[in-house]
C-alpha cells in the first residue's frame, strides 16, 4: 500500500496522524509505531443468538411456531434495531447466575449509538469452524488471512510495529502478511531489553553493550547474506518474517507502558452503565469490579493500541453453543459479551483511540427459532453482526429476518430497503464476504500490494453497505 | 542420482537429485496400474503423468462441472446416478476419482462409453448437455477416456518433476538427531551415515532415545490437543474405585495423590502412544488396542493391579494392563462394576473429555476428531457447500433427509455412534445399556452397520474398524509429518487463474501421491512408526535445500528453515550447548521429567514462556505459530543469550577435551597480547587468529548445521565481533587499573558444575530445592585449572566468547531448521 494512501485513511477517518512521538525519537518511531486507526475483530464463540439482543422477536401463533422464545414478552424499536425489552417478570436482562450484566435497550440508547447492526447475515454455514472463518475472513471455502491480520499486514509495509496483529481470537490465519503476536505479560522487562537480561540501569547486562551493538549490526549482513543463498518457499517465508521482525523489535520497549498501565477505576464507568447493572458490575470481584474484570483483556489490547505497537487485534469469547438450556446459558454468554464490547466503547474514549478504533463483533452463525428436547436450541445460519467505527454510522441496522428469523434481502440499489427472500432480482441476502469487502476498502486493505493473493469470493455480489 | 524406485533413497551424494513419486499408488481401492507407458522426460522436457493430466485437464477443467451434480450428496447423487465425483478434499481423490470413471467407462453403448454420451446431454442425463462436442473440454474428456479405456496410463520418471538439491545424508542426521531426539551426531555417528542404510539406521536409532519420546507426545497432542487437563475429581470420581485419591474425607487422602492422578490421567493417551511405539507394537493399536497403558495412579483410579507403588517416584512405570478399567455403579441400591471398553486412545477419560459431547451433539465432535487424525478426513471441508437452514424448516431430521446434511452426517453419525454408551453428561461414565439416537445413521464404519451384539463396546468394534481402512496409514503419515516437517499438507489450489496455477497442482500430486505411498507402506509395515519416521525425514519435504526461485508454486512445500517450536528450541540448547534455557532453577523434582535428570526446560515447563514463544496450551491456544514476531525474536534473543553466557562459561570449566563448544581454544587464547597501558599499540599472537577462527568454524557446525571456511564472511564477521569485544574489554580494564577484570552479571559466572546431577533438599519453608555440585573455589591468583569455578575473566577471552556465543544462538540458523 502506498504511503498516501494511509493518509488518505487517516483523512477518512477525521485525523491526522497524531502519533505520540516525541521531536526526538520522531525517526524511529516513525517507523515503529502506529497512530491509528486500529481494527478489533470480538467473536462470539460457538454461535450466538441475535433474538437476544439486536434482532428480538416474540414467539410466533400456532401450534408448532416458526419461532419460539420463552423468555422476551416485548420487543422495542431502538431506530430500526429490534431490541427485546421486557421478560414475564420485569425487564429483559442479560444475566448470569441472576446477576444482571447487560441491559440490551440500555445497549443500544447509549454505547449502541455508534454501532452499526446488520441483521439478517446469511452465513451460509451451521459448522463452527466454517463459521469462524467466513465471518474472520470473507470466505467460507478458502482459509484467507483474517481481515484483522490483512489490516496489520498492510500496514507492516509501512511501519516495523512490534505486535501489529495481536491474535486472541479464534481464526488468526495471515497468509505470511504479518506475524502474530501474543501478550507477553510478565515477561516485558525481560524482552524490552533482552541482551540486559533484566539487569537493573547500573548492573551488567548479559553482554557487553559493545556486543549487543555489534551483534545487531552484523546480524543485517548475515541476513542479506542468508537471503541471497534462499531459493524454496519455506526459507523465504520464514526469513522473511524473521527479518521484519527483527525490525520491529526496536519498539518493544514500549511495551513496557502497556504492561504498567493503572487499571482505569470503576468510577469513571459507572455513570456510563445501566441503572438496572449498576450495582453488579460496580461490586468488588476479589480486588477488581466486575466490570473492570470483565473488561480486562480487552484492556491490553486498548493499551497496545495507545502505545501505538499494534494496529489490530482478535479477540474471542466461548460459551455461546448453547445446545441445552438456552435462555440461561445464552444470556449469560451474551451478557458478559455485551458489557466488553460497551467496555470497548467507553474505555476507548477514555484512551483517546475512540475516533480511530474500528470494531467488529461477530460470531460463528445464529441458532434456531425454536427449541430442542434440553432446551438448548441447535445452529441457525442466520445471525447478525456489528460494527462500529470512524466514518461508519452507528445506531441503526441494516437487514432484517423475517418471524421465523428468516434471512430478508436487501436491495443492491438501496441497501436501506429491504425485500422478500424470495426477490432475486435486486434482492441479496447479506453474506459475511461482502461486510468484508466493504470493511477491506474502507481500511484501505483493498490496495495493499499482497491483497490480489486474497480474493472474496467472486460469487457474491458486492452490496455497498457501507456507503 | 536417478531413482526411479523410491525417494527413500534419495542420494546425497550429487547436488541435484530427483523426487520420484508417480509410480503405482498403493491405496486400496485405486486401480490405477504399473503396466504403464513410461516416458523419462529429459531435462526440462515436460512429461505430463496420467494422474497430471486428470488433475489439471480434466477434473480442473473438462469435468469441472460434473463436480457441481456428482459429488457426494449432491443432485445427481441424491437422483440415483451411477457416477460419481470426488472432491479435493476427499483423501487421494484423484485416485478415487480415475477409478470411479476408469469403471464407469466400462458401460458403453453401440461402442461408446456413455460417460462420453451423458455430457452431451444424451442417455436422459439429469443435467442435460453441458459439454459441446467441438469444445476443449470435450476433447479433453475424450482422450483421457479413451487412454483410459485402452489401459494406458503414463507415468514419468519424476527426475524432472522437482528440480531441487537435498541436505546431505551427514546434515540429513543431524537435523533429524536435533529435531526428533535433541541432540547432535557424534563424529562416529557421521561417518556411519554415509550410506543409506547407515542414515536409515541412525533415523531408527534416534527414535529410540528417550527426549524422541517427548517429541512424539507433542507431535500427538498437537493434533489430539488431550493435555489440556483433566481432574481425578471428576475422572476417578466416575470409577469410583479409589475415593482416596480425590475425596478429602476419606483417609489416605492426600493433595499430592490428587494431583498425580490429574496429571496421569490427562496424560494417558500420549503415554499409551508412546508405550505403543516404545514397545515395538503396530501403532494401530492407539486405536484399536484393547488394553490400558497405567501407571500407579491411573491404576488406582481404574481400579486395577499394578505393581508398583502409588507414589510420584513410580509416575514413570507406565504399562500394559490387560483388564478392563471397572467401575462402580449403584442403580436402585444395588451396586455393581461395569468394565468399561478399550480402544486405545479413545476410550481414555482425557480424548473424553477434551472432545465433549451433548445430547445434542451425540458424539460427533469425536467423531471428527477421529476422521481429522485417523482417517485423513476433515469433514468440515469435506462438502463445503453453503447451507441455508433456513430452507429445511420442513424437512424432518435434516441430517439424515437432506442432503446438504447428509453429506456430511452419513459420514460422521455412524463414526458417532462408536462412542454410545459414554455418557452425555459426565462424559467418562460408560453404560453399556445406554440407548442410542433413533434419529441418526446406526453405528457403524464407512458402509458397514455395526452388529449390534457390540452395541455394548461399539469403541473397541470402532477401533478395529480404523486401521483396516486405507486413509489410517495416510492419516498417521500425515500427522507425523506435520510434527517432523512443521507444515500443514498442501491443499489442492483453489485460485484457478493464479499464473503458477499448474505448477502449484502438480505440487499438490506430488505430495498427495507420495503420502498414498507413503501411509501405504507404513501399513504394510505393520504399522511401524519408525520406518514412517524414516520415510518422512528422508523425503523431499524434509532435505530440500536449494531449488529454483522462480518455482515456488511447484516447490511449495519445499525448504529448509522451519520455525522450531519452544519445545524443540530448548532441546536444541541442551544438544548444542549442554544447558536448557531455565528462568532461574536448572532442576525442579517433577517425576515426569526423571528420565531427563529433572533438568528444568522453561521452553517445555513454563507455559508462559511456551505461549510468549507461539506454542500452545492445548485449550485456549491450539494452533502454534510458525514465523517468528518481534515478541519471539526478542524472546529468543533473551534466552539465547542467558543460555550462551551461562554455557560458553561452564564449558571453559572442562578439559579441553570434554567441552562441547571451544574444543580449539583455551581461555589465555587472545587475539593480542594484552598491555600494560593504552598507549602501547596491539600486538596480534602468533597463531592465535588461526585458532579462533578455527572454533568459530566448529561453531557453525554444531550451532547452525553451516559449514563454512575459516577465511568465509560468516567466520570473518564473528571473528571481528570477538575481536572488538576483546579490544573494548581490554580497553575498559587498563582504564580502570585492572577493575574490569571479574564477570559482572551473576548468571554469566561457573560456579555450578551441572553435569554432575541435581540433588534435592529441603529449604528453610520445606520445599524441595535443587542444588548441583559446586565448583571448586579459585583460591586468589591461583592459575585457572579445570574444575573451579570461573568468575575471573583474566584474558578477556571469555566474555569474548560469550558475544560469539549469543550472536550464533540468536541467529536465524539456530532459531530455525
Amino acid at each position: 500500500m502506498e504511503r498516501r494512501d494511509f493518509l488518505k485513511l487517516a483523512g477518512f477517518t477525521g485525523l491526522s496522524l497524531m502519533l505520540p512521538w516525541t521531536a526526538s525519537s520522531q525517526a524511529r518511531a516513525d517507523q515503529t509505531t502506529w497512530g491509528g486507526p486500529y481494527f478489533l475483530h470480538m467473536h462470539a464463540g460457538g454461535g450466538w443468538d441475535p433474538t437476544m439482543f439486536c434482532d428480538g422477536k416474540l414467539t410466533t401463533p400456532g401450534a408448532t411456531p416458526t419461532y419460539e422464545n420463552k423468555l422476551t414478552t416485548a420487543v422495542e424499536n431502538v431506530n430500526g434495531i429490534p431490541v427485546p425489552s421486557a421478560t414475564a417478570t420485569g425487564k429483559f436482562l442479560l444475566r448470569e447466575n441472576g446477576g444482571p450484566l447487560e441491559d440490551p435497550l440500555h445497549f443500544f440508547q447509549t454505547v449502541g449509538r455508534d454501532i452499526l447492526v446488520f441483521n439478517g447475515v446469511d452465513t451460509q454455514t451451521n459448522n463452527h469452524d466454517t463459521g469462524v472463518q467466513g465471518l474472520a475472513c470473507g470466505h467460507n471455502d478458502v482459509e484467507l488471512p483474517a481481515l484483522a491480520a490483512l489490516f496489520a499486514g498492510a500496514v507492516a509495509r509501512e511501519r516495523q510495529v512490534p505486535m501489529a496483529f495481536l491474535a486472541s481470537g479464534y481464526y488468526n490465519r495471515t497468509g505470511d502478511v504479518v506475524g502474530s503476536s501474543r501478550f507477553p505479560g510478565d515477561k516485558i522487562p525481560l524482552l524490552a531489553e533482552p541482551f540486559r537480561g533484566g539487569a537493573g540501569e547500573n548492573e551488567a547486562g548479559l553482554v557487553t553493550d559493545t556486543a549487543a551493538r555489534r551483534i545487531l549490526e552484523l546480524r543485517n549482513q548475515r541476513l542479506a547474506r542468508l537471503e541471497a543463498q534462499t531459493t524454496l518457499p519455506r526459507n523465504k517465508r520464514t526469513l522473511g518474517a524473521f527479518k521484519d521482525a527483527m525490525r520491529g523489535g526496536d519498539a518493544i520497549n514500549l511495551l513496557k507502558s502497556v504492561a504498567t498501565g493503572q487499571t482505569p477505576d470503576i468510577s469513571t464507568f459507572a455513570n456510563d452503565l445501566s441503572p438496572d447493572t449498576r450495582a453488579y458490575l460496580t461490586a468488588a470481584q476479589g480486588n477488581t469490579a466486575r466490570f473492570i474484570d470483565l473488561g480486562r483483556p480487552l484492556e491490553t489490547i486498548l493499551r497496545c493500541f495507545q502505545a501505538g505497537i499494534s494496529v489490530s487485534a482478535t479477540f474471542a469469547q466461548g460459551g455461546f453453543d448453547t445446545h441445552a438450556q438456552h435462555d440461561v446459558n445464552q444470556a449469560s454468554a451474551l451478557g458478559s459479551l455485551l458489557a466488553r464490547v460497551r467496555y470497548v466503547m467507553l474505555r476507548a474514549a477514555q484512551l483517546g483511540i475512540k475516533d480511530k478504533l474500528y470494531v467488529m463483533v461477530t460470531s460463528d452463525f445464529g441458532r434456531t427459532p425454536r427449541y430442542n428436547t434440553g432446551n438448548g436450541k441447535d445452529h441457525w445460519n442466520v445471525t447478525s453482526v456489528l460494527l462500529a467505527g470512524p466514518g461508519i454510522r452507528g445506531g441503526r441496522a441494516i437487514g432484517q429476518t423475517d418471524e421465523g428469523h428468516k434471512a430478508l434481502r436487501v436491495n443492491k440499489n438501496n441497501i436501506a430497503e429491504v425485500l422478500p427472500d424470495m426477490d432475486t432480482g435486486p434482492g441479496l441476502r447479506i453474506h459475511a464476504s461482502q461486510i468484508h469487502r466493504e470493511l477491506r476498502r474502507v481500511l484501505l486493505v483493498d490496495k495493499a500490494p499482497f491483497i490480489g493473493q486474497f480474493p472474496l469470493p467472486s460469487t457474491d455480489e458486492p452490496l455497498p453497505l457501507l456507503a | 542420482m536417478r531413482n526411479a524406485g523410491t525417494f527413500a533413497t534419495i542420494s546425497s551424494s550429487k547436488a541435484l537429485s530427483v523426487f520420484v513419486l508417480a509410480t503405482c499408488t498403493a491405496l486400496a481401492g485405486s486401480s490405477a496400474g504399473c503396466s504403464s507407458e513410461e516416458e523419462s522426460g529429459g531435462e526440462g522436457s515436460a512429461c505430463v503423468s496420467t494422474r497430471e493430466f486428470f488433475t489439471t485437464q480434466v477434473y480442473g477443467k473438462a469435468m469441472a462441472t460434473c463436480a457441481g451434480c456428482h459429488t457426494p450428496g449432491g443432485v445427481a447423487d441424491q437422483q440415483g446416478a451411477k457416477f460419481k465425483m470426488y472432491k479435493e478434499t476427499y483423501p487421494d481423490f484423484v485416485s478415487a476419482n480415475m477409478a470411479s470413471i476408469r469403471s464407469y467407462a466400462e458401460l458403453e453403448v453401440k461402442d461408446t462409453p456413455v460417460i462420453l454420451l451423458k455430457p452431451l446431454g444424451q442417455r436422459e442425463h439429469g443435467g442435460g448437455a453441458v459439454l459441446a462436442k467441438d469444445s476443449d473440454e470435450y476433447r479433453i474428456l475424450e482422450k483421457f477416456v479413451t487412454d483410459l479405456r485402452a489401459g494406458v496410463e503414463k507415468t514419468c520418471d519424476a527426475g524432472d518433476q522437482l528440480q531441487v538439491e537435498y541436505l546431505d545424508n551427514v546434515q540429513t542426521a543431524r537435523k533429524a538427531a536435533i529435531t526428533l531426539a535433541g541432540r547432535v551426531p557424534t563424529p562416529e555417528e557421521e561417518g556411519s551415515v554415509e550410506s543409506e542404510e547407515g542414515l536409515d539406521a541412525f533415523i531408527v536409532k534416534v527414535t529410540r532415545e528417550e527426549l524422541f519420546y517427548d517429541r512424539l507426545r507433542e507431535i500427538w497432542n498437537d493434533a489430539l490437543l488431550t493435555e489440556r487437563g483433566v481432574d481425578s475429581g471428576n475422572v476417578a470420581g466416575t470409577f469410583d474405585m479409589a475415593p482416596e485419591l480425590y475425596d478429602d474425607q476419606v483417609p489416605g487422602y492426600t493433595t499430592e495423590k490428587r494431583n498425580w492422578t490429574s496429571v496421569s490421567l490427562t496424560e494417558e493417551p500420549m503415554r499409551f502412544i508412546e508405550y505403543v511405539v516404545r514397545n515395538d507394537l503396530p501403532f494401530s493399536d492407539v486405536v484399536a488396542g484393547n488394553y490400558v497403558v497405567a501407571n500407579p495412579f491411573v491404576a488406582k483410579a481404574y481400579g486395577l493391579p499394578h505393581d508398583k507403588p502409588l507414589a510420584a517416584e513410580a509416575y514413570l512405570e507406565w504399562k500394559r494392563i490387560e483388564f478392563s478399567p471397572v467401575q462402580n455403579q449403584i442403580r436402585n441400591n444395588n451396586a455393581r462394576l461395569t468394565p468399561v471398553p478399550t480402544a486405545g486412545v479413545l476410550s481414555t477419560p482425557a480424548f473424553l473429555n477434551r472432545w465433549e459431547t451433548t445430547p445434542t451433539n451425540k458424539g460427533r465432535k469425536r467423531a471428527r476428531i477421529v476422521l481429522k487424525n485417523f482417517l485423513a478426513t476433515d469433514i468440515f471441508k469435506f462438502a463445503s457447500r453453503p447451507v441455508d437452514s433456513t430452507a429445511l424448516t420442513s424437512v424432518q431430521n435434516p441430517t439424515s433427509n437432506s442432503a446438504m446434511c447428509s453429506v456430511c452426517h452419513k459420514v460422521i453419525d455412524p463414526i458417532a455412534g462408536g462412542f454410545r454408551g459414554f455418557s452425555e453428561q459426565n462424559l467418562t461414565r460408560f453404560e453399556p445399556d445406554d440407548k442410542w439416537h433413533d434419529d441418526m445413521l446406526p453405528p457403524g464404519f464407512n458402509t458397514t452397520q455395526m452388529p449390534p451384539q457390540n452395541y455394548g463396546n461399539a469403541v473397541m468394534w470402532l477401533g478395529a474398524q480404523i486401521p483396516q481402512d486405507s486413509r489410517f496409514g495416510v492419516s498417521i503419515a500425515q500427522v507425523m509429518y506435520r510434527g517432523i516437517v512443521g507444515d500443514e499438507p498442501l491443499t489442492f489450489p483453489q485460485d484457478v487463474e493464479a499464473k503458477d496455477y499448474q505448477d502449484r497442482v502438480r505440487a499438490f500430486n506430488l505430495q498427495n501421491d507420495w503420502f498414498v505411498k507413503v501411509g501405504a507402506r507404513f501399513s504394510a509395515n505393520k504399522f511401524d512408526l519408525r520406518r514412517l519416521v524414516v520415510d518422512i525425514v528422508k523425503s523431499p519435504y524434509f532435505r530440500a535445500s536449494v531449488g529454483d526461485t522462480n518455482k515456488d508454486g511447484l516447490h511449495d512445500g519445499l525448504g529448509q528453515g522451519r520455525l522450531l517450536t519452544p519445545e524443540m528450541l530448548g532441546r536444541k540448547y541442551r544438544a548444542t550447548t549442554g544447558l536448557y534455557f531455565f528462568q532461574n532453577d536448572a532442576a525442579s523434582k517433577d517425576e515426569t521429567r526423571q528420565r531427563d535428570g529433572y533438568l528444568r526446560s522453561d521452553f517445555r515447563n513454563d507455559r508462559d514462556w511456551r505461549l510468549v514463544y507461539g506454542g500452545i496450551d492445548s485449550g485456549d491456544t491450539t494452533k502454534r505459530t510458525d514465523t517468528m514476531s518481534p515478541i519471539m525474536v526478542a524472546t529468543s534473543q533473551y534466552t539465547g543469550a542467558l543460555v550462551a553466557c551461562r554455557s560458553a562459561a561452564y564449558d571453559f570449566t572442562k578439559p579441553q577435551g570434554d567441552r562441547r563448544l571451544f574444543k580449539f581454544v583455551e581461555m589465555t587464547t587472545t587475539p593480542f597480547t594484552p598491555r600494560q597501558n593504552t598507549s602501547v599499540p596491539l600486538v596480534a599472537v602468533p597463531d592465535a587468529e588461526a585458532k579462533i577462527r578455527e572454533n568459530i568454524k566448529y561453531l557453525f557446525w554444531r550451532l547452525l548445521g553451516e559449514r563454512v571456511e575459516t577465511g568465509s564472511a560468516e567466520v570473518t564477521d564473528a571473528y571481528t565481533l570477538f575481536v572488538d569485544v576483546w579490544k573494548d574489554l581490554e580497553q575498559t580494564d587498563l582504564t580502570k587499573d585492572g577493575g574490569a577484570k571479574g564477570i559482572p552479571n551473576g548468571r554469566c559466572r561457573a560456579e555450578t558444575d551441572w553435569d554432575k546431577g541435581v540433588t534435592f533438599a529441603p529449604d528453610q519453608n520445606g520445599n524441595l530445592r535443587a542444588t548441583f555440585p559446586p565448583l571448586r573455589d579459585r583460591p586468589d591468583k591461583a592459575p585457572y585449572e579445570p574444575g573451579m569455578e570461573l568468575t575471573i575473566d583474566e584474558n578477556f577471552t571469555v566474555r569474548s566468547w560469550q558475544a560469539v556465543m549469543t550472536y550464533l544462538l540468536t541467529d536465524y540458523r539456530f532459531t530455525h531448521e
